[in-house]
């Protein structure tokens, strides 16, 4: 059983995870915003979570859980720029501000976070489910939380990545709306948004880092 | 794709590094930054103006940093609006106590990192106001206009509201003009190949070797039509229509137009554009008042090119004819 719970060191690693992951992924990123975006979105993902790994290493030992995901999310966006960089960076800070005072992330930690990252964005972004954008992904993500009464974090991480992997496919049946890909409509459908793709693979990245985790020692 | 590059994370940098190493005259480059600002920054009294983007329209935006044009530029990765931070950063460095003018071409990404700098700056009392440049008519229909993004017309909107700035205006009348250039100008583009950005290595559409697109944007945006490739006055044709049916414009006006290259056509074939569009313009009664034909706002390797044709009444007139140096381009009085 991996554990149930995350401290400041397991979300720091966790991030680390995140960052190979991205790399890895970078071309299959650039490919899906070559067919409808510029083609720089895996390039962008990844150089965003190289700069949070970095920050990351850096912050001293006693950094909370919070002032990590806040960190995260500065450096995020100061190293990346583009509209991603913004709402992502703005979503990571929003993350850290609703764990404010807490030393772990629990099972009953994730709702409250998820649904943070989904209000920055929608204030930022302005975009609405259905326009084919990242928010997408962290909408059904959350809407994949309703009515889970205080489940295990690895249950709970599982479902919200279940729900964004399904909320970005959904997003190539869509036409764009907003953002660059927008200039598409209807030529955009088919492909998925490399956004909503991205968020997807980042909460996948998370469940899969903690199932290797070995028992915590409680 | 063979390209004279070192490291392809690093070619936003490097090049803005290499801009500022060769024009020591105009500009010198922040230290940390991918920002370059005047020589002579911060110019006290003056309204500064600050324009900037994603790398890769070189010589937009840097290229237009000097006295009489930008205070600053700041650069972002290739097609990628810069961060807040540096926008912050190069805001500060110009500053001359008279106010910031940021203008940039409205992509979502520029107007959520520029929007967010502008908040950090409010925070020191530095006063900001902003105009998005909308000429690309391909990118929304006239009813829509504000939505439209920017292309070569961040030349005629820098040029204007920097020679405003020169004349010591303050910043409600700075913005005023660079509104006033926006309002008066309309561009259209044809691309005849894709373009490859260096970090991938591939290009970022496929285009067969026999046709072009109409409209299309400086990241490749998909424009309003992709057919086989024209004689150079039939396409120039059909695009001085679209520009001049949004245009507003009437016989006797007097016009600037630019022709500007996408980075991989030639000079004779932009000149070959330009000779048709002159005789559109003329067909049309306006006058053209000063021509522009160049590399001003490229999409990296991408062959074709856009025009785009500004409005000029006397104050245009004025700022766009003013003496202005920076390394992309020298206008003497």
């Amino acid at each position: 059983m991996p554990p149930n719970r995350m401290n400041a060191s397991d979300l720091r690693q966790m991030l680390a995870y995140i960052a190979e992951t991205m790399a890895r992924e970078e071309a299959y990123l650039t490919s899906l915003d070559s067919a409808i975006g510029d083609g720089d979105h895996g390039i962008t993902m990844r150089l965003g979570f190289q700069a949070i790994r970095e920050k990351v290493n850096g912050l001293e030992e006693g950094a909370g859980v919070d002032a990590i995901l806040r960190e995260a999310g500065f450096a995020f966006m100061g190293a990346t720029g583009g509209a991603i960089g913004v709402l992502l960076g703005k979503m990571l800070m929003a993350a850290g501000a609703a764990l404010r005072g807490k030393q772990e992330i629990g099972g009953a930690e994730l709702r409250p976070l998820l649904s943070s990252m989904e209000t920055a964005l929608v204030a930022a972004g302005k975009a609405k489910p259905g326009d084919k954008t990242l928010l997408d992904a962290v909408h059904a993500a959350n809407e994949a939380l309703v009515g889970e009464v205080q489940p295990d974090l690895l249950s709970a991480l599982t479902k919200a990545s279940e729900g964004a992997c399904r909320g970005a496919e959904s997003t190539a049946q869509m036409p764009a709306r907003i953002g660059r890909s927008s200039r598409l409509g209807d030529r955009a459908l088919g492909n998925p948004d490399p956004g909503a793709t991205s968020f997807a693979i980042i909460l996948r990245a998370m469940t899969a880092w903690l199932q290797k985790q070995s028992p915590s020692a409680d | 794709m063979k390209k004279l590059i070192n490291d392809h994370d690093a070619v936003a940098a490097q090049a803005i590094e290499g801009l500022a190493l060769a024009y020591p005259q105009y500009l010198r480059k922040l230290d940390g930054v991918m920002a370059v600002v005047r020589r002579d920054a911060p110019v006290a009294g003056k309204v500064a103006v600050l324009t900037g983007g994603g790398s890769g329209h070189e010589p937009m935006f840097a290229g237009f940093v000097g006295r009489g044009w930008a205070d600053g530029s700041v650069a972002g990765n290739i097609f990628t609006s810069p961060p807040p931070p540096p926008i912050y950063e190069a805001a500060k460095a110009i500053h001359g106590g008279a106010g910031v003018l940021f203008l940039y071409g409205n992509y979502a990404g520029d107007v959520l990192n520029f929007d967010m700098a502008a908040e950090m700056l409010a925070q020191e009392d530095i006063r900001v106001s902003t105009v998005r440049i909308t000429d690309d008519v391909a990118s929304a229909p006239p009813e829509r206009r504000s939505e439209r993004r920017g292309i070569a017309g961040d030349f005629f909107v820098i040029k204007v509201a920097s020679a405003r700035a020169e004349e010591k205006a303050g910043l409600n009348q700075v913005t005023a003009a660079a509104e006033k250039a926006n309002d008066n100008m309309r561009s259209m583009g044809v691309a005849l190949s894709s373009c490859v950005i260096p970090a991938s290595g591939r290009p970022i559409f496929e285009i067969s070797e026999n046709d072009m697109e109409i409209g299309m944007g400086l990241h490749g945006e998909p424009g309003v039509q992709r057919r086989p490739i024209l004689p150079a006055d039939e396409v120039a044709g059909d695009m001085m229509k679209r520009i001049l049916a949004d245009l507003p414009a009437k016989g006797g006006d007097e016009v600037a137009i630019l022709v500007n290259g996408l980075g991989a056509t030639p000079l004779s074939e932009l000149f070959i554009m330009f000779r048709a569009a002159c005789r559109c313009l003329s067909d049309a009664g306006l006058s053209i008042v000063r021509t522009y034909v160049g590399n001003f706002a490229a999409s990296l390797d991408m062959a074709g090119c856009s025009f785009t044709v500004m409005c000029l009444d006397s104050e245009l007139k004025r700022l766009l004819l003013a003496p202005a140096e920076s390394p992309a381009f020298v206008q003497t009085a």
